[in-house]
Formats: structure tokens, sequence, C-alpha cells
């Protein structure tokens, strides 16, 4: 009997580094009995800790066709859990999201809400319209972060009452479907900003209708669907005051949070995005403006590719970008 | 020098800086002789582990500073210390022919560096594998690395129905 035995059996989807570090540490080569006792492995001839890393480097992209690849790998890039390991080694790539109205004359596409995905470091651009299942959520003004490996969208503009609404939607990026999320509490804050912090989606600061500055910051836990109020963002408020560990898990993330809610309340209100064409107009330089933090992941420059993607399918012509785009980001999956 | 025995009982003597880019070798070393039996690696893939460990170690030869050695120890405990991508392009080029090799000889490769605990070899045959999966339909993926399809035929169109994504490849 060989000791792999008890600990190799129960790694199945546990952390890939714990299972990469037992196959390291033990001398009988368990993947083949493991390659025996289960279904099938992930890629034959390799011990699953080992496959799986390899499905973890995977780009977007490239996921996509992945997921067709057989049942066990479609189980494995579609759980959540694949893109909290990702995250959390390091194996994630960036991508930016930006949300787009077609402009194309055509019934089945003006006017609809696409989102183009694009890889910097692969210069990939995919792209697909959002509004085809679910054809009555108004999104134009909204919000979108990446979250794991779905879009979480939230608020967007009532037409009918004229005001800004409350909504959130999530989109599975691979499968396509949309789930509601627990909507906004307070979704009459303008000019808010938005970032994203250990799978929390922060709404900080913005203006009431008659103006007034807010000082406080919505926090919304995806994993768990619940929006939370921090208190008054004040230096000395937030000190004494009590936090909700449930929510936020440990005293260190509610307090990194808070300063960092701090940092972004010290900026500008005009959080606009800049856009200019370089390279003889054949590319596309995106930015948020200067002394926001880290400019260098916040910006990206759109190559020739993903310009022609967006002229073919959505009939937007680079000049006119800015006023199609409902809403930009800059993330990591 | 250190002695490697394969599991078909080639011996091979390694310098010890050499050996050492395996973790799993420098720690036996530490509390034991300098005979180091590796039963379940064949001595193809050990001359294979060795000429990219000696490879490595003639390029990371410089003596650690106590503040580099520190930060290594410091990232391996931390367990997030992943693709520390080889700076040396001349290195980059070598690695690059190195892995030049089919699927079933870069899995023993991997097999045998994630047991002797060879970080950088383990992360280049990972990205080398994740690599030709880049760029593929699924039958040619399946047809790459022999794996079976078990979808049904309703499931594959839903699955091509939800990967309706316009591509704008390079």
């Amino acid at each position: 009997m060989s000791p792999s035995d008890s600990s190799g059996g129960n790694h199945h989807r546990s952390d890939p580094i714990m299972r990469r570090s037992s196959c390291a540490g033990t001398v009988v080569p368990r993947q083949f009995q493991r390659t025996m006792t289960m279904e099938s492995a992930l890629i034959p001839g390799l011990p699953d800790c080992l496959a799986l890393e390899c499905l973890l480097r995977l780009h977007f992209h490239v996921i996509l066709n992945a997921r067709a690849v057989c049942k066990r790998w479609k189980q494995e890039l579609d759980s959540p859990s694949f893109y909290c390991v990702r995250r959390a080694t390091g194996l994630d790539h960036r991508i930016v999201s930006l949300l787009l109205r077609a402009k194309l004359p055509h019934p089945h596409t003006f006017d609809k809400l696409h989102v183009a995905l694009y890889e910097p470091a692969t210069g990939v651009c995919t792209m697909r319209q959002l509004a085809l299942h679910r054809p009555n959520i108004n999104m134009r003004n909204s919000d979108a972060t990446i979250v794991g490996k779905e879009l979480v969208v939230i608020g967007g503009w009532d037409g009918w009452k004229n005001c800004r609404n409350g909504e959130v939607h999530i989109y599975d990026l691979f499968s396509g479907a949309w789930r509601p999320g627990a909507p906004n509490p307070s979704p009459e804050r303008l000019f808010c900003k938005y970032f994203l912090m250990g799978g929390k989606v922060f709404v900080v600061g913005g203006r009431v209708a008659e103006g007034k500055k807010l000082r406080s910051a919505l926090v919304y836990d995806v994993a768990s669907d619940t929006w939370l109020e921090t208190p008054d963002l004040g230096e000395d408020t937030c000190q004494g005051s009590s936090f909700d560990n449930m929510f936020w898990g440990s005293r260190e993330n509610y307090d990194s949070a808070i300063q960092c809610c701090r940092n972004w309340l010290s900026l500008d209100d005009d959080y606009d995005l800049t856009l200019y064409p370089t390279k003889e107009e054949k590319e596309i330089f995106m930015s948020v403006p200067k002394g926001k933090k880290s400019d260098e992941e916040k910006s990206v420059t759109l190559n020739e590719n993903a310009l022609v993607t967006l002229r073919r399918r959505l009939g937007i012509l680079p000049n006119e970008l800015v006023l199609y785009l409902d809403s930009y980001y800059s993330g990591r999956l | 020098m250190i002695k490697l025995v394969s599991g078909d009982g080639a011996e091979f003597e390694v310098e010890e800086e050499v050996a050492f880019q395996s973790k799993i070798i420098k720690d036996i070393v530490a509390d034991a002789d300098d005979v180091i039996p590796l039963p379940t690696v064949s001595s193809k893939v050990l001359i294979q582990v060795i000429e990219y460990c000696r490879k490595h170690a003639a390029v990371n030869s410089f003596p650690l500073s106590p503040s580099s050695s520190a930060a290594a120890a410091a990232s391996s405990s931390s367990s997030i210390s992943y693709s520390k991508p080889v700076s040396d392009p001349a290195l980059r080029a070598w690695d690059n022919e190195f892995v030049k090799l089919n699927n079933s000889s870069l899995f023993d490769i991997v097999i045998a560096a994630n047991y002797l605990d060879i970080e950088e070899l383990v992360d280049l045959v990972l990205e080398t594998v994740a690599d030709r999966i880049k760029g593929k339909q699924a039958q040619e993926i399946r047809r790459q690395f022999n794996i079976e399809n078990d979808f049904t035929p309703e499931e594959e169109e839903a699955l091509r129905r939800e990967n309706s994504w316009a591509f704008q490849n390079n």
C-alpha cells in the first residue's frame, strides 16, 4: 500500500498548489493510480494537478473553445473556484471590457448593447450581443466590472421615470446566461466612482440630486449577493465603528477597503475616459485621467484588429467610439 | 559531485549546483548521502532534466546575495510564487528549443520535474502545453491531446450557441 492513497485521493478539486506540492513530495507516481480510479484524466498522460495548471494559464478567448473539449474540461472551466484559484496564483490575465451600443441600421443589432472583451496580452477582441437573451433590461449609463468569470452590471437608466435605477444584472461570460443580483439600495447617487477589490464592487461617494456630496461607499459582495453601506469615510469616523465580520471576512480586509475608498473619494469628480488615436489612427489609446491610482493598469491601446471588429460588427468607426461606449472597465480574468 | 540513479539503474554524476536546481535533491543531500536513487525517473528523461538544470545552473551561477535568498525564502513560503519569467533572452531562446518535443515526452519531463521540484522547468513545460491549446478548435484540441469527446450532439449544439462570440484573431 502506498502512502499516496491517503493524501492523493482527497485532493480532487482542492487548491492546485496543494495538489502540486503534494505531487512533488511523494515518491510513488500516484498520477497513474489516479487516472485509473477516476473517470478519466483531464489530459491523458498528465496528472490532473499538472493538467489543471495548464488550464489555469489559458487566456479568455482560449477558454471559450476549451470548454467544448469534453465534460471534465467544461466542469473545471465553468466552476467559480477555478477563477478564484487563477486569481490567487496570479495566473489570470488582464482584460478590458467595453459595453457598446451598435450603430448599424440593422433591426437586430441597432442600439443593442454589446460587450467587447479585449485581451492586451494577445490582442484578441471577442464580442457578443448582451441584450440577446434579456431584451428588457436597460443598462444605459451602467457600470460593469468583471468578477471571477462574470460581468457585474450595476445600475442603468430608467427611461420611463427618467432617472437612474439600481438594478444589478450579472452575466456569465462563458454561458451567456443572465442572473439578477440584489438591487443597489441607493440608486439615486450620481457621479460615483466604481472599483473592484476582493470580489466586491465599491460604489464610492457621488452626489444626490440636490448636489450634496456623499462621503460614504456602497459595497456589493457578489458571492453573497449582499449590499452594505459604509459609515462616513471621514478620517476619524470609521476607526471605532463596528464592522460586519461575515461581510468583510476580517478586520484587515475592512480597514484596507476603507482606506482604498478614502483614496478614491479624494479624487476629482470627473472620472472621464480619455481616448485618442495613435499610429496614424490605426489604434486607439484609452485611459482614465492622470492622478488616478494605477494608471498603467487602467489604460489600454486597442489594436487595429479590435477596431476592425468594432466597425464590422457594430458599425462604429474609431472616432465615434466615445459616442457609443456605455462603460469601460479594465480588470483581470 | 552528486550521483543520481535513474529508475533503470543508470548512474549520472552531476555537479552540486546542477543537481540543486531540484529543491528535493537539495533537501535530501542536506541530511543524507550523495547517491540519490530516483526510481520513478527513466534515464531518458533524467538526461533531459539534467541538460536543462546544467544550462540553468550555468546561467544562474552567480552567488545569491543575502537579501535575494531572503526574498526567495519569503516568496516560497507565501505559496504565490509563480511564473517568474526567465529574463535572459538567450536562455529563453534555449528554453524554447528545449520544449520542442512531442506531448508525451513533455509530460514525462514535467512529471519528473514536478517530482524533483524544479519549479522553473515545471512552469516552462506547463506554459508550453497551455500554448498548444491556444488557437485551436475543440476538435483539434481533442486530437492533439488524445481526449475523448463525451458530449452528446445536443450538448455540442448548445455549446456552439454559447460560443457565438465574434473573433478577430491576429
